[in-house]
């Protein structure tokens, strides 16, 4: 697939150098050339396709996905535009150009410039923020940057960015659109595997299911686990979107984000960790040690276990300490 | 942990008479300690009302007292909502006002005290935290013992999570429902474990002052339909289950329809359903197991398997054609903002707004709890270990509470309670393992024993010294570091309550140049200077935010308030704030406004002022009007959010921007002003100019400022050349001398 990627690519560069711009033809046998009927932006093509002049008009939508943007709405919005995107190839596959159809329709493109691969592109446009979707119109200027000139920009609104984007879309260019959310086979199928192995085995091990059902172990690990999972914020993660870890510039690593009300998601697995640990230790203390025969052994462990505590529970106050908000006591300083 | 004979006695009294002595004693320190932990606004500032929700409470309250009781049920309020109206009678929870007012009567007629309603109202939280305590005494020592009891109501005391709404002066619902909920919850575990019908019905009691109090009574709707439910499933129906889930149901049920507010909700809407459900299928067990004692086991099979079948189906159908012919009413937004946690974002920006509907980050439950947040997954751990009936109800109030205080962080209120009762459960475990020191001091005594009277395994090999020194040794490492971190916890408490949550937020604290600390109290300066200076009648605008505030301190009408029940007003106001003079003015001429407040911090460097909510405003009108506001439009042209040369048109444009920072540079002696918040220089150049609106009022501080809506011309201009030629007539006017404060906003 790549292969014949860039045998087209190079195709369509060569065919670029003499006509400046890519028509209609060219672009669809690209957009053919992939899976994704979204056209990804590189450096190398970004010029052939918007530079000259055109019949059709291209959509592109600016975003990241690097973890160092962190950009939510960015993460939000790219799959919606995908599918809007090969919703619109779906309808029309080849364009409108073999429609035999009076009045001569534009045919649209959808591109997806991500950063990381379009660096020139985004320097060219002198792009700051992102997300941004452009709309190109079509255009009959011959000067090579007049592209830069025509463009119409997307609003981004809170809402459902499908139908918003595509009434958007309605508004530039006039058609009408469907949507077709693709149909993920492979989940289905999975899932239809899974429930079937799944009802086989209660089937056939009844009893061993239902000993596992009313298990005090498997339920207790698992309330136990989900409370200390929301207690130290799994939900925030989940709402916020925030990222893992923060990668500042020149390669340091920030694990813990300062502030009593902002946290990255690693924080909630060592904080959770903490917690299990120091419950653990705690219930061991109580409940295992004391039946220890030999009085000396357990003096030994219940010392360790103690000693444990104190300092798992210092650093998690040392933790708690270091998210800036002049917290005064610590157990050891770090 | 070792119970006594009754014959015990000591120095000549019994030794259970020395204990409830003792008992007491404890709850008097422990009330004590919960109250006065949350004084320290009072002692720093002064006997005041805190925030914005506890000021409409105290005007309710306040009209209660000098109104009847039937008079406030009825109470149609015209000052709020203008023009609007709320009917304010039937869409409160009259039970905090209910409560102050009857101690109000009680002092003045039944005890000659007549104190002011106003320091009820700021004392009635921490009282009802002492009896809070008390109430989760109760239910801890139904759990375990009453060792576990007294160390959760030491917890329950002094817990942050808990004083954060509890404080003097937080006069808010949250104040009494705390105890109410612990409350109906002891009683709700005695009824199912007695299978007493006397009280269930204490618990149906407890539950109607619950709804009349407060709209979190749907979490005791919903968990003890489950918690019955859970042990349906366990296969631990019981009579007495019966008994108890039946007479709760049905009281409880009748009894909460008596407040107006709730009306027919328990039959109608969705929230109260799985109640109703579990009653029905209660029925359906006990039918059942009435079958199952007549006939015989294959006969009973096919019975089960063919009714449960026809009950389910005809369950679930009634369940949707009650929802199709709108019998039932739709899931309220919050709480479906509980479970799909995007759909407030995407639907509703007024709940997102709100910013204790925000998620919870893991520092915040380590602040409200401290340590019991790492003792309560063990505590639950040792309920799973005894899995009695009412160890169920601590396991499925944990797993659910954890999830909604992880959801929504007003909910770490609820919360709070179950962490206590259960760490207070594993810590007393604790205790009694490593506080027993019989088998030491036995063998100590009487050297001849041949087992050791705890009850231990170990076997009758005669403990040697070592041993004894040992056990004694390990006993006290575990008890002494434990005794560390318990006084750590107070500390930590004491810490937290002083610091984070004794702001009355109505009045500030700041610190002058030279450390000596004093008082910004911008806001009732401007609220004063309404109820002054300002026509009784006169009609207010200003963010939501503030309206119980100007209708508790300055008594003028207000667009909307805090109690955002209609959407579209709240969103007209907010594009008044939003959008150019022309515009606005249109809007604050329809809705009669004589006056616009706005809360600027940039001088003071108050960051929650106007400007940093101004977002919101924008994203809520936004919902309503798509095609006249855009929030994109308020940011630069980098996407950022700019007050400074940068701002883009629309923001420079909007009223909210022009009333904020008009004659702002005047205060900077010729140069760029400096917004202390954003950090952001306004352009003398830039300095906005105002056509539509007067300035009259700017407090000291420049925290709050008022200004008045000019009438429309005289002589029919529009009022952008009336003000221009009034401008060029005045030239030779004085220029008002404003002086720059010099003030520090302290953290």
């Amino acid at each position: 697939m790549l292969k014949i990627r860039s045998i087209l690519l190079a195709l369509v560069c060569l065919a670029s150098i003499v006509s400046a711009g890519l028509t209609s033809a060219e672009l669809n046998s690209l957009v053919h050339a992939n899976g994704d009927k979204v056209l990804q932006l590189t450096d190398d093509i970004f010029e052939p396709i918007l530079q000259g002049r055109r019949e059709h008009s291209i959509v592109v939508l600016l975003s990241s996905s690097s973890p160092q943007i962190n950009c939510v709405l960015c993460r939000e919005f790219e799959p919606e535009f995908h599918i809007v995107g090969n919703s619109w190839i779906k309808d029309h596959p080849n364009g409108f150009e073999d429609s035999d159809e009076e009045e001569k329709k534009q045919n649209i493109y959808f591109v997806h410039a991500e950063l990381a691969n379009s660096k020139r592109f985004y320097t060219e446009l002198q792009i700051n923020s992102i997300p941004k979707v452009l709309f190109f119109p079509p255009s009959e200027a011959k000067s090579p940057n007049a592209w830069k000139k025509e463009i119409s920009e997307y609003q981004f609104y809170a809402g459902d960015h499908k139908r918003l984007l595509i009434s958007w879309l309605q508004q530039e260019t006039g058609h009408t659109f469907n949507i077709y959310i693709p149909v993920n086979y492979s989940k289905i199928a999975v899932n239809a595997v899974i429930t079937f192995i799944g009802a086989l085995v209660v089937k056939r091990f009844s009893t061993q299911v239902c000993a596992l059902l009313t298990s005090r172990l498997l339920w207790s690990g698992l309330s136990i686990v989900t409370i200390l999972l929301f207690t130290s914020g799994y939900m925030f993660n989940q709402i916020r979107g925030v990222p893992y870890v923060l990668e500042q510039e020149g390669g340091n690593v920030q694990y813990f984000a300062p502030g009593q009300q902002n946290q990255f998601a690693v924080e909630t697995q060592v904080i959770s960790f903490i917690y299990g640990i120091l419950s653990v230790l705690f219930v061991v203390l109580i409940k295992k040690l004391p039946e220890i025969k030999y009085s000396s052994v357990r003096l030994f462990t219940v010392i360790l276990t103690s000693t444990l505590i104190f300092i798992i529970f210092s650093i998690l106050l040392i933790i708690f300490g270091g998210k800036g908000l002049g917290y005064p006591y610590r157990f050891l300083s770090s | 942990m070792v119970t006594s004979k009754p014959q015990e006695k000591l120095f000549g009294v019994r030794v259970e008479t020395i204990r409830s002595l003792l008992r007491v004693i404890i709850f008097i320190s422990i009330a004590g300690a919960a109250i006065s932990s949350r004084l320290f606004s009072v002692i720093r500032y002064e006997s005041i009302i805190h925030e914005f929700d506890p000021w409409f409470n105290f005007r309710a309250t306040k009209y209660l007292v000098t109104h009847s009781f039937y008079d406030f049920l009825n109470w149609f309020d015209d000052r709020t909502w203008y023009p609007l109206g709320r009917v304010t009678g039937g869409t409160l929870y009259p039970g905090l006002m209910v409560t102050s007012g009857v101690i109000w009567h009680i002092l003045r007629e039944k005890l000659a005290l007549p104190v002011d309603i106003r320091n009820i109202c700021v004392m009635l939280a921490p009282a009802f935290s002492g009896l809070t305590a008390i109430a989760t005494y109760f239910l801890t020592k139904e759990m375990k013992d009453s060792n576990a009891g007294l160390l959760a109501a030491i917890f329950m005391g002094i817990a942050p999570g808990y004083i954060s709404r509890s404080v003097a002066g937080s006069y808010d619902n949250e104040a009494i429902s705390i105890t109410l909920l612990m409350a109906t919850f002891y009683f709700w575990i005695k009824a199912m474990k007695l299978g007493s019908i006397y009280f269930a019905t204490l618990t149906a009691l407890f539950y109607f002052y619950m709804v009349s109090a407060w709209g979190g009574y749907v979490f005791i709707t919903n968990i003890i339909p489950l918690h019955v439910f859970v042990l349906l499933i366990m296969g631990r129906y019981s009579h007495r289950l019966y008994t108890a889930y039946s007479t709760w149901y049905a009281l409880g049920t009748l009894a909460s329809m008596q407040i107006p507010f709730v009306g027919f909700l328990p039959i109608r809407s969705n929230d109260h359903m799985a109640a109703l459900g579990v009653f029905g299928l209660l029925q359906l067990f006990s039918f059942g197991f009435y079958v199952k004692s007549k006939v015989t086991g294959k006969q009973f099979r096919n019975f089960l398997v063919f009714s449960s079948i026809f009950v389910s189906f005809l369950g679930v159908s009634a369940l949707f054609a009650l929802t199709a012919l709108g019998w039932i009413a739709p899931w309220t937004g919050r709480f479906y903002s509980l479970w799909d946690t995007n759909y407030a974002k995407i639907h509703i920006p007024i709940i997102a707004s709100v910013s204790e509907h925000q998620p919870t980050a893991w520092p915040a439950f380590f602040f409200d709890t401290n340590m019991l947040i790492w003792l309560f997954p063990a505590g639950v751990y040792l309920c799973f270990q005894e899995l009695r009936d009412e160890h169920v109800f601590i396991i499925i109030y944990s797993v659910l509470g954890s999830y909604f205080a992880g959801v929504m962080v007003r909910l770490m209120l609820t919360l709070t309670p179950i962490i206590c009762v259960s760490a207070a459960i594993a810590l007393s475990k604790m205790f009694d393992v490593y506080m027993n020191l019989v088998d030491v001091l036995k063998s100590n005594g009487e050297d001849n024993s041949e087992e050791t009277g705890s009850g231990k395994k170990s076997k009758a090999k005669r403990p040697s010294t070592n041993d004894k020194l040992f056990s004694i040794v390990s006993k006290l490492a575990v008890l002494l570091s434990f005794a560390f971190y318990l006084v750590y916890f107070v500390l930590h408490c004491t810490w937290v309550t002083s610091n984070a949550y004794s702001s009355p937020s109505v009045v500030l604290a700041s610190r002058g140049p030279d450390g000596s600390s004093s008082i910004i109290d911008d806001y009732r300066e401007a609220y004063y200077w309404l109820r002054m200076n300002t026509p009784e009648d006169a009609k207010v605008m200003a963010w939501w935010d503030y309206g119980y505030q100007i209708g508790g301190m300055a008594d003028r009408t207000t667009l909307v308030d805090n109690n955002t029940w209609n959407n579209t007003h709240i969103a007209t106001v907010g594009k008044a704030m939003c959008s150019s003079e022309e515009v606005a003015y249109d809007i604050l001429k329809k809705h009669d406004v004589d006056y616009v407040l706005v809360i600027f911090g940039g001088l003071l460097g108050y960051s929650g002022d106007d400007l940093n909510k101004f977002l919101w405003m924008v994203r809520i009108s936004e919902g309503i009007w798509p095609e006249e506001v855009h929030e994109r439009d308020f940011f630069s042209d980098k996407g950022l959010y700019k007050v400074d040369g940068e701002a883009s048109k629309t923001m420079k444009d909007s009223l909210m921007y022009k009333m904020s920072y008009y004659r702002f540079t005047d205060l900077f002696g010729g140069r760029d002003g400096i917004d202390r918040v954003r950090n952001q220089a306004i352009p003398l150049s830039q300095s906005p100019k105002l056509n539509v609106l007067d300035e009259a009022f700017t407090t000291q501080n420049w925290l709050v400022r008022i200004y008045k809506v000019k009438d429309l011309d005289n002589v029919g201009r529009d009022l952008h050349s009336a003000t221009k030629f009034d401008e060029s007539a005045n030239d030779m006017k004085r220029k008002r001398i404003i002086k720059k404060p010099a003030l520090d906003l302290r953290e």
